[in-house]
């Protein structure tokens, strides 16, 4: 699941689906994100999210377990077995994180899993790492 | 289960117990003329006492004239004939039909008891299976209400105070570290519950490895190290050399250690020193982590592993925390078959102890009960 150079951006700005159900965690990581130089597109519900990213190669995803419609893990897996081509690197951000869930999102077909309440530094290292792999040492 | 010839089978020896058979003559079901088998012999009554006379005769080599047989036929009554042996071979017949009958009748009895029985231990478990589910939906929805609010004030706290949504002055970074560091405090708390809260409704999943415990111990001096910096406090790890292997689930492990270290920290003075000890003992391997702090009075000692409970429960009590830790500790130890006590003398510091079954040791096996009753003194402790 590496970067590779067709994935969407806009004006340079690589494009993040936020899949979030929570309007004010939503608003706030996807400003942090647009600090950062990144194009946020947001879908607050997993059937959103799902056709969200059947139509577009987004540079990462981020993708909450708990949403209305869809869970994060269904969408994760029909996108892992059903969408051809160039699949986006997708991490996991939820409050179900234990050990056993992490390595169950993993299995899933999850990049990496982060546990709320996350360290906002933390996961947007993570996200320039899949994102920009180009511009890290 | 109704009679029907095909249940002759339960039929045996017709002898075999005469007091049921007793029993069946005074049943009414006997003489009636719905009761197949008295009917049957009813019908077999003539035939089968002259078919048995001759074949007897014959068999005796005793032959009969015709003259002979009109005799006999002539002193022998024809009411025995045609009234006597019907109906004795139907009351005969007929109580041999009513003694399966009864018997099918009180089979049927026990077995819809039975099954009834097991319809209501299915119910039960139905039931409890359920109630099951509801405690893990019930956490998970805990689990996601709790954390969900601390993600945006954590979140919009480290935008602040990286000054993403403008300038801010000293007082105002004052202000935002101490409010991110109580939040910070709320999730540690909130983890604590929860991990208690799986534990107690038996929802936690163990996912059991063989592990070094030397790895798990590392993670935890690291989890550890910055609380132990900011008291100057120094933590002396000795290991044994080569693998400490245990069966178990790493991460949990994991947390056992990093509790026990955290409550040596939370009750030594600062700038003391804390022992962790990993050595073998007989197939198991022994933990102690030992602190400097001011001991436990013995009262106390015994009710520390229970949930809530705290050295010093005062509202005027120097530490923090909800008194679930040491719960935790015990009830993921319990879950690796391994033992926890704590020994203490005022004044003296604390030993916390715990001893786990070495790799691919059986938890049930003989050998390890010998072993565990050594260590029994220090069950009244946990217990």
């Amino acid at each position: 699941m590496t970067q590779t150079p067709n994935a969407l951006s806009i004006n340079d700005k690589p494009v993040v689906l936020l899949a979030e159900d929570d309007p004010d965690q939503s608003d706030m990581l996807s400003e942090a994100l647009q600090d950062e130089g990144y194009c946020v597109d947001a879908a607050f519900s997993g059937d959103t999210a799902l056709k969200k990213l059947f139509q577009h190669d987004y540079a990462v995803v981020l993708m909450d377990i708990r949403m209305p419609g869809l869970d994060g893990i269904t969408v994760l897996k029909k996108y892992r077995k059903e969408k051809a081509g160039r699949q986006s690197p997708v991490l996991v951000v939820s409050a179900f994180a234990t050990d056993s869930e992490l390595k169950q999102y993993q299995q899933a077909g999850a990049d990496g899993g982060f546990s709320k309440p996350y360290d906002l530094n933390v996961l947007l290292a993570a996200v320039a790492r899949l994102a920009r792999p180009s511009e890290q040492v | 289960m109704s009679y029907t010839p095909a249940n002759r089978a339960y039929r045996g020896h017709f002898l075999a117990d005469s007091k049921e058979f007793l029993r069946a003559l005074g049943d009414p079901y006997t003489y009636w003329p719905g009761n197949p088998d008295f009917v049957f012999g009813f019908l077999w009554g003539i035939p089968i006492p002259v078919v048995t006379m001759t074949v007897h005769l014959y068999a005796a080599n005793i032959a009969i004239s015709p003259a002979a047989y009109t005799n006999l036929l002539q002193t022998y009554p024809l009411y025995f004939i045609f009234v006597l042996h019907p109906l004795l071979f139907a009351i005969i017949f007929g109580a041999l039909g009513t003694k399966i009958c009864r018997r099918d009748e009180r089979i049927s009895e026990l077995l819809s008891v039975e099954e009834q029985r097991n319809r209501e231990l299915c119910e039960a478990n139905a039931r409890l299976t359920e109630v099951d589910r509801l405690k893990s939906e019930f956490l998970a929805n805990v689990t996601h209400e709790l954390k969900s609010p601390l993600v945006t004030a954590l979140g919009y706290t480290d935008r602040i105070l990286g000054k993403h949504l403008g300038e801010i002055n000293d007082k105002q970074i004052k202000g935002l570290e101490v409010s991110k560091r109580n939040l910070q405090r709320l999730r540690g708390l909130i983890d604590e519950i929860l991990d208690f809260s799986r534990l107690e409704a038996g929802v936690a999943r163990f996912d059991m490895t063989t592990v070094d415990l030397k790895g798990i111990v590392a993670i935890a001096l690291e989890n550890i190290a910055l609380k132990a910096r900011e008291r100057k406090l120094s933590i002396t790890p000795h290991l044994p050399p080569g693998v400490a292997a245990v069966d178990g689930d790493a991460h949990k492990l994991c947390q056992v250690i990093t509790n026990l270290l955290d409550n040596a920290l939370k009750f030594s003075p600062d700038g003391a020193e804390v022992r962790l000890e990993i050595s073998p003992a007989d197939k198991q391997w022994h933990i102690s982590v030992v602190d400097q702090g001011k001991g436990i009075p013995p009262h106390v000692l015994c009710t520390l592993f229970e949930r809530f409970r705290q050295a010093d429960g005062s509202l005027s009590r120097p530490h923090n925390g909800v008194g679930l830790g040491l719960v935790i500790v015990k009830k993921i130890v319990q879950a690796h078959h391994g033992k926890v006590w704590l020994e203490s003398a005022e004044g003296k510091g604390t030993t916390a102890h715990v001893l786990l079954l070495a790799a691919g040791t059986d938890a049930t096996g003989e050998g390890n009960s010998s072993e565990l009753k050594e260590v029994a003194h220090a069950d009244h402790f946990t217990d």
